[in-house]
């Protein structure tokens, strides 16, 4: 202790009628008090942080889901089979990117969209080559196979959703 | 390494047959793989494909390009030459290597005949250790 604080130690001892075990505890109170507060507003930035970051990336996977939905909607006669490989192609980038982000941010892995939709294009192939067309020909069949693609997207977005709040 | 990029086939690949699309997995099978895959064999060196940098796929370009591959040279001697890179789909390496191989080398031990719809060159094929040359007439209209 430097000479000031020896006067000053002495000055509340000697006004306040508090021993040296008093003036410790109440030290040790604020101490106490400091590091509450600190620990608060520290856990409260990381908390809100990771939140803003989940809501970050909900908004980009719901943009992302309403981009596969259009992506579907257009399926229709007449548009050309290069159209939608080169739609799908575009999408699917967006996710690749997107979901090497979730698998840095939140160590989660999502399932893989591009395969499905590959499964789906591969179907729109099928129907426009057997009959010999190079466009897409929207039948029967493959409005059943685009809407069970469009049920199947938006399960599995719901389900990356749940699981990014969830983490 | 040989390199054979398609985007510089065709930024804009078509689908499997030349009576259907224009640059399509036939064409560019006959036109640029057959010969240069069966160089690479010779040489015995790789040969990569690379996929990378065009506006996408029709899944049946691949078929008919990778499968004819297949067809012609045998599933073994395409595995032991063949690397192809795709970084920006790379689920199209798994379906040439998980369905495409399969299905074409299948039908290669049947014999099952294959379909060609343009007039082509004749083209290669590895026959019991011995590269021949074959020519097959249009057969689909």
């Amino acid at each position: 202790m430097n000479i000031l604080e020896v006067i000053i130690f002495n000055f509340y001892t000697n006004t306040t009628g508090l021993d040296n075990s008093d003036i410790i505890s109440i030290i040790g109170i604020f101490v106490d008090i400091a590091i509450a507060i600190g620990l608060v507003i520290f856990v409260n930035i990381k908390i809100s942080q990771k939140s803003r970051l989940k809501d970050f990336f909900i908004d980009d996977i719901v943009a992302l889901r309403n981009e596969y939905n259009e992506y579907t909607n257009l399926i229709s006669d007449g548009q050309t089979i290069q159209e939608c490989s080169r739609k799908a192609k575009k999408i699917n980038s967006k996710f690749a990117i997107l979901n090497d982000f979730i698998l840095e941010s939140f160590k989660m892995k999502i399932p893989q969209i591009s395969e499905y939709q590959f499964q789906l294009l591969t179907k729109i192939v099928n129907i426009a080559e057997e009959n010999n067309s190079d466009k897409v020909i929207y039948n029967d069949e493959l409005m059943m196979v685009v809407e069970e693609f469009h049920n199947k997207i938006n399960i599995l977005f719901t389900e990356i959703i749940c699981n990014v709040v969830k983490k | 390494m040989n390199i054979i990029k398609i985007k510089d086939f065709s930024e804009y690949p078509g689908l499997r047959s030349c009576n259907i699309s224009e640059k399509s997995g036939e064409e560019f099978y006959h036109e640029k793989f057959n010969s240069e895959f069966k160089l690479s064999v010779e040489n015995k060196e790789k040969i990569q494909i690379d996929l990378d940098g065009t506006a996408g796929y029709s899944p049946s370009f691949l078929d008919e390009a990778f499968g004819n591959l297949v067809y012609d040279f045998s599933l073994d001697i395409v595995k032991k030459y063949i690397e192809i890179k795709s970084n920006e789909e790379p689920h199209l390496i798994k379906f040439i290597e998980n369905e495409v191989y399969e299905l074409w080398e299948t039908k290669r031990k049947k014999n099952t005949p294959i379909k060609v719809t343009k007039d082509h060159r004749p083209w290669w094929r590895y026959i019991n250790g011995e590269f021949i040359m074959q020519s097959i007439g249009v057969n689909v209209i």
